[in-house]
């Protein structure tokens, strides 16, 4: 199913933050407790666990049910979501780069013909 | 000063809401340059393969107006409105710009593009930088639909081809 316009703005809203993408980045390399998660970085566990919230709200992440550790698990298909969207505008712009390319040629090709004449 | 060879990635998992893009093109800059800012230039080459633009507008000042309706081969019509931010001949130029799947049709995405002009000899490196500032996941579709169409024309062509041959 496709994501709704709210869902997609809250996983690009959670993936702008720098801590939350090296958090995302951590949990690529399998799963953590907030306090494997927080020794990196200079901020409380309470800040931590904001982040975790968030991400957690846009479905990039999940958290087990051990009450003590709740560890912190990537859900790479919202990743995956996002991905594809800002592909898709990547593709959109690089299509316009190989038409100018070849537009570019034409003009030169031209101008090299008045040039000979 | 730009340093067009850094392609920075948004972040380390490659997912951002924006797009960089740099590619050197075998042309003076003053004639890349004008590629964006001339509307007969424009129409020649914006937007996918298979399209045209058949309304082109382009008031090239801080704060003027650029309207461009891109066609495809199915007759669907995108319109883009937009403004100029930065006019900075032959070196840069910046503008904002909503498109809409269709005229009088829903809006899709708002995006902030900044192109860079940089001389490489007689070759020119152009950067492009694009912001997406609101979007729809229909964006998504529409970019989809335009790529389908562009396909299909290919495919068209080819049997086409395959008939003369």
């Amino acid at each position: 199913m496709p994501p709704n316009d709210h869902e997609l703005d809250k996983t690009f809203h959670a993936l702008a933050d720098p801590t939350r993408r090296a958090i995302l980045a951590r949990l690529a390399s399998g799963e953590a407790t907030v306090n494997e998660l927080a020794e990196p970085f200079a901020i409380s566990l309470p800040a931590i666990s904001r982040h975790l919230k968030v991400l957690e709200r846009a479905g990039l992440i999940t958290r087990g049910k051990d009450a003590q550790f709740r560890p912190c698990r990537l859900e790479p298909d919202a990743l995956k979501e996002a991905y594809d969207w800002i592909d898709r505008y990547r593709e959109m712009w690089e299509e316009r780069f190989d038409r100018l390319a070849e537009y570019l040629k034409e003009l030169q090709q031209e101008r090299n013909l008045d040039d000979n004449a | 000063m730009t340093t067009p060879d850094s392609r920075t990635e948004p972040n380390d998992l490659g997912v951002g809401k924006e797009v960089t893009i740099a590619r050197v093109f075998d042309a003076r800059r003053e004639v890349v340059y004008d590629t964006w800012t001339d509307e007969r230039h424009i129409a020649s080459w914006f937007g996918p393969r298979s399209f045209t633009n058949p309304v082109v507008e382009m008031d090239v000042r801080p704060g003027g107006r650029m309207v461009i309706y891109m066609q495809g081969p199915d007759g669907s019509v995108y319109p883009s409105l937009g403004a100029f931010t930065d006019v900075t001949p032959p070196e840069r130029l910046a503008f904002t710009s909503v498109a809409y799947a269709g005229v009088g049709g829903p809006f899709l995405l708002e995006d902030h593009t900044t192109i860079t002009f940089t001389e490489r000899g007689a070759k020119t490196e152009m950067t492009l930088h694009a912001v997406i500032t609101r979007s729809t996941p229909e964006a998504a579709d529409a970019l989809a639909g335009m790529e389908t169409g562009w396909n299909e024309s290919f495919d068209k062509l080819a049997a086409n081809l395959a008939t003369i041959t």
